[in-house]
């Protein structure tokens, strides 16, 4: 990860830091079964080896404020996995109960908003992306072939504010999200982001190093 | 004009206040049973408000085949027997309705697709009405009882206390909020209620019988459910931007209850076993 040397903050997508913290036990206290993301492990080498070097992971309030969402859709992508529902005992055809999918949800959540208190993650609260630059992005991303985005959607606007984050700040921006990790150069040349990087790239540098 | 406004917000049965000494938070949970000849009997719940002068009203359901019909060609031939404190059997057939005033009978009335009966016992007033369409009662209708119109807000539904009954409905408002569009907030509202589905499911595999307390509590709790889905069904998308908190605090209170009671365990204590979804 010699490529994110020198720079002290790391910007975080929120995916990322949902990733890092799917660890769920089922049930909590004497866990019969540890739910996991497909992605949870290489967030958390990827984050070991960024605390390693006193870096700070760091977002902004309002890609933050949208955490409840991003839990959702990574538990619902989750739970509904063959594997997971396989892993607890869920026959052919049956799916997890809602139930139990409230509560990974609502320990995930949990697990996540713990990072606030955590010396190495920080949420910048003095940031807002400007509207121009947020419109100038979705120009870029308009313009692009659609083929490019691969099985990714456009990115949102919150996307967008992440890119820009990192743009001004100088963050360096870590994604799960090819449909913005694939733009990295041509962001760059455009003048409209900062270095971009895929978490499982930067998982897989990692281990060979 | 005696207005038929609730007095209270009417957030479950326990906001309600109930003046007749015939009647206690208890009681107020049940259902009138109608029977009706020509169609099997059947369970109907009923809602509860109450009126200017502080008096219980209970809006029951009758459901009926209704034909399109002049009010004096009506096919209708039931009898019913509602268990209000002091035993009342009323019988009526439609031409004698009208004629059965000196019974406790105020008031029919046929508008086309509904119909209305208003029949009095002491402090109580029930008004019955079904469309040939559905047996759901329709909040924001008005109802016309002779010469008065009774503007119908706010009112809240009944179950009774047969965990059998709460059973069921459980199961039906999950399958409602389970074909919502996703989000937390519909993941709250489905997760709680396959919750309380499955505690009752549990009870009545063990042969436990539930206590009052809980029974209280699930009805409470079915009823903010059922409110947050009368409240949005035409707004299903705007659902999740919701801030929903004081349900997850009345579900965090359930499961703690439940607990204690030992009826069920907490969410975050389930088991492997509880994963596969009831079918």
């Amino acid at each position: 990860m010699n490529q994110l040397d020198g720079f002290p903050f790391i910007a975080f997508d929120t995916n990322c830091l949902v990733y890092y913290c799917f660890w769920v036990n089922i049930p909590e206290a004497s866990p019969q079964v540890v739910v996991k993301a497909r992605q949870t492990e290489r967030a958390r080498l990827v984050v070991e080896q960024l605390q390693s070097k006193k870096k700070k992971i760091t977002t902004f309030k309002a890609a933050y404020d949208e955490l409840q969402e991003c839990v959702y859709g990574a538990v619902e992508t989750r739970m509904t996995d063959r594997e997971v529902e396989a892993q607890l005992g869920c026959p052919m055809g049956i799916h997890v109960s809602d139930k139990i999918k409230l509560h990974v949800h609502q320990s995930l959540e949990k697990k996540v908003r713990q990072l606030e208190a955590k010396s190495w993650f920080v949420v910048d609260r003095d940031f807002t992306p400007a509207v121009s630059d947020l419109q100038r992005l979705k120009e870029f991303f308009d313009s692009q072939e659609k083929s490019a985005l691969g099985y990714s959607k456009p990115p949102s606007e919150i996307d967008r504010g992440l890119i820009n984050f990192g743009f001004v700040r100088q963050f360096p921006l870590i994604t799960n999200d090819k449909g913005i990790s694939n733009f990295s150069q041509k962001l760059r040349e455009a003048g409209l982001g900062f270095k971009i990087h895929n978490l499982i790239e930067l998982h897989n540098n990692a281990v060979r190093a | 004009m005696r207005k038929l406004v609730p007095t209270a917000p009417i957030a479950g049965n326990l906001a309600l206040k109930i003046t007749s000494e015939s009647f206690s938070a208890t009681q107020a949970g049940y259902e009138n049973e109608f029977e009706s000849a020509t169609a099997p009997s059947r369970s109907l719940p009923l809602r509860l408000v109450t009126d200017a002068q502080d008096r219980s009203v209970f809006l029951g359901v009758i459901s009926t085949d209704i034909k399109k019909q002049p009010s004096d060609q009506l096919d209708l031939n039931f009898s019913a027997k509602t268990d209000l404190g002091t035993e009342t059997t009323i019988t009526f057939e439609p031409k004698a309705l009208l004629e059965s005033l000196g019974k406790g009978i105020r008031g029919f009335e046929y508008t086309g697709d509904s119909i209305v009966v208003t029949f009095f016992d002491e402090n109580l007033a029930a008004m019955g009405w079904a469309t040939g369409a559905s047996n759901d009662l329709q909040p924001e209708m008005t109802v016309n009882c002779g010469v008065e119109t009774w503007p119908l807000t706010n009112s809240i539904r009944l179950v009774k206390h047969s965990p059998e009954v709460l059973g069921a409905k459980f199961k039906e408002l999950h399958e409602q909020f389970s074909s919502w569009p996703g989000s937390y907030n519909q993941l709250l509202l489905a997760g709680s209620l396959d919750y309380c589905r499955s505690a009752i499911g549990r009870a009545k595999k063990h042969g436990v019988e539930l206590p009052l307390e809980v029974l209280e509590a699930l009805k409470a709790f079915y009823g903010s459910c059922l409110s947050l889905f009368d409240q949005n069904q035409d707004s299903r998308t705007a659902f999740r931007r919701l801030n929903l908190q004081s349900l997850q605090d009345k579900f965090e209170n359930l499961q703690i209850l439940f607990a204690e009671k030992g009826v069920y365990p907490r969410l975050e204590e389930l088991g492997v076993e509880d994963a596969p979804a009831d079918q």
